[in-house]
C-alpha cells in the first residue's frame, strides 16, 4: 500500500537538468508528478475542475522553484508537491465552501459486472462525500495515509507536524469516516455485522 | 443479505482500497499544459541565445560600455589629431624638425631615421 520511496538526489538532478534547459527532464517530472498532484487535489477538493487548476498551479510552482531548489537539503519533490497542493486546496476550500455533489467518476470498465461496478462507484462516492465532511487537516492526513499510502514520517513533513500528531489525526479521521459510512451501509452493499466490526 | 462483499472485513478499509484502485484519471490536456508551462517558465539562463551567453561571459554591459568608450576615443583621436593639433601638443623645438614630408604627424618618426 505504501508508495515507493523517492530519491531526492535523482529528483534534484532532474530539476537541475530542467533548469539547464533539458526539456526531457521537464517531461519526466511532469509525467511522474502531475497524476499524483491531480489525484491528491481531487481527493482534497472533490471537484475535478478545481483540482485541475490546482494541479497546474502546483506544477507551475515547481518549475519556478527549479533554480532555487535546495538539493543539499535533501528535500523530496514529492513531499514538497504534496505540501504545496494541500495548501492550495485548503486555500480554495476556505474561499468557496461547501463544494456540493461530486462530478461523475470515471471507473474502468474492465473489472466487476455492472451491479458490482455501480456498488463500487457508490462506495467511492460515499467515501468522497464522507471525506469532505472531515476537517481539512484530518482529511489531508487520512488521504495521505490510507489512499496515497504514504508513511507517517513523510506525512509529518508534508503537514509540518510530528508523527504522533499524524497518528492522532488519522485515527480521529477514521473514526469519523466509519461513523459517516455506517449511515449508508444498506445502499453500499455492506452487511450489518461488517459495519459493526469497524465501529 | 450480503451484496458483493468487499475483500475486507472493515468497510472503510474496503472503501480505501477501492479509492486506491481507482485513482482519478488525469484530464485530457492537463499534462500538455503542465509541460507547456515548464517550457514557458524555463529559467532565463537556459533560454539565452548564443550571443547573449558570449556577452555575459565577456562581462556583460559594464565591460561592453568600457569597450565601446575606448573604441570611440580611438576613432576620435584618429580624426582629430591633425598636424596643427600635434604642433600645439609638441615642444617648440620639435616643431622645427618638420621636414615637410606630407606625412602629417607621422613625419616625426623620420627624425630618428
Amino acid at each position: 500500500m505504501t508508495q515507493s520511496q523517492t530519491d531526492p538526489a535523482a529528483e534534484a538532478a532532474l530539476l537541475e537538468a530542467y533548469a539547464a534547459g533539458d526539456t526531457d527532464a521537464a517531461r519526466s517530472l511532469a509525467v511522474r508528478y502531475t497524476p499524483l498532484v491531480f489525484a491528491h487535489a481531487v481527493r482534497m477538493l472533490n471537484d475535478r475542475a478545481e483540482a485541475e487548476d490546482v494541479a497546474q498551479e502546483a506544477m507551475l510552482k515547481l518549475w519556478r522553484r527549479a533554480l532555487a531548489w535546495d538539493a543539499e537539503g535533501g528535500a523530496s519533490v514529492r513531499t514538497w508537491l504534496y505540501r504545496v497542493t494541500a495548501n492550495l486546496c485548503i486555500d480554495r476550500l476556505r474561499k468557496t465552501r461547501p463544494g456540493g455533489m461530486p462530478d461523475d467518476l470515471d471507473i474502468p470498465d474492465d473489472g466487476p459486472g455492472a451491479e458490482a461496478l455501480l456498488q463500487a462507484k457508490a462506495r467511492k462516492l460515499a467515501l468522497d462525500e464522507a471525506l469532505m465532511q472531515l476537517p481539512d487537516r484530518q482529511r489531508q492526513a487520512v488521504v495521505l495515509r490510507h489512499i496515497e499510502g504514504l508513511g507517517n514520517t513523510e506525512i509529518a513533513q508534508i503537514m509540518d507536524i510530528g508523527p504522533r500528531a499524524v497518528e492522532s489525526l488519522t485515527a480521529r479521521g477514521k473514526r469519523s469516516l466509519t461513523a459517516l459510512l455506517s449511515g449508508q451501509r444498506t445502499g453500499l452493499g455492506y452487511t450489518d455485522d461488517t459495519v459493526e466490526t469497524s465501529l | 443479505m450480503t451484496q458483493s462483499k468487499p475483500p475486507f472485513d472493515d468497510p472503510l478499509e474496503a472503501a480505501f482500497a477501492e479509492a486506491r484502485r481507482m485513482p482519478p484519471p488525469v484530464p485530457d490536456g492537463l499534462l500538455a499544459r503542465v509541460i507547456a508551462d515548464a517550457g514557458a517558465e524555463r529559467p532565463r539562463s537556459a533560454r539565452q541565445p548564443l550571443w547573449r551567453q558570449i556577452f555575459g561571459t565577456l562581462g556583460g554591459w559594464p565591460a561592453m560600455a568600457g569597450l565601446a568608450m575606448t573604441a570611440c576615443v580611438g576613432i576620435w583621436a584618429g580624426g582629430a589629431l591633425t598636424d596643427d593639433l600635434m604642433l600645439a601638443l609638441t615642444p617648440l623645438d620639435a616643431a622645427t624638425l618638420d621636414i615637410g614630408t606630407g606625412l602629417g604627424a607621422f613625419d616625426l618618426l623620420l627624425v630618428d631615421g
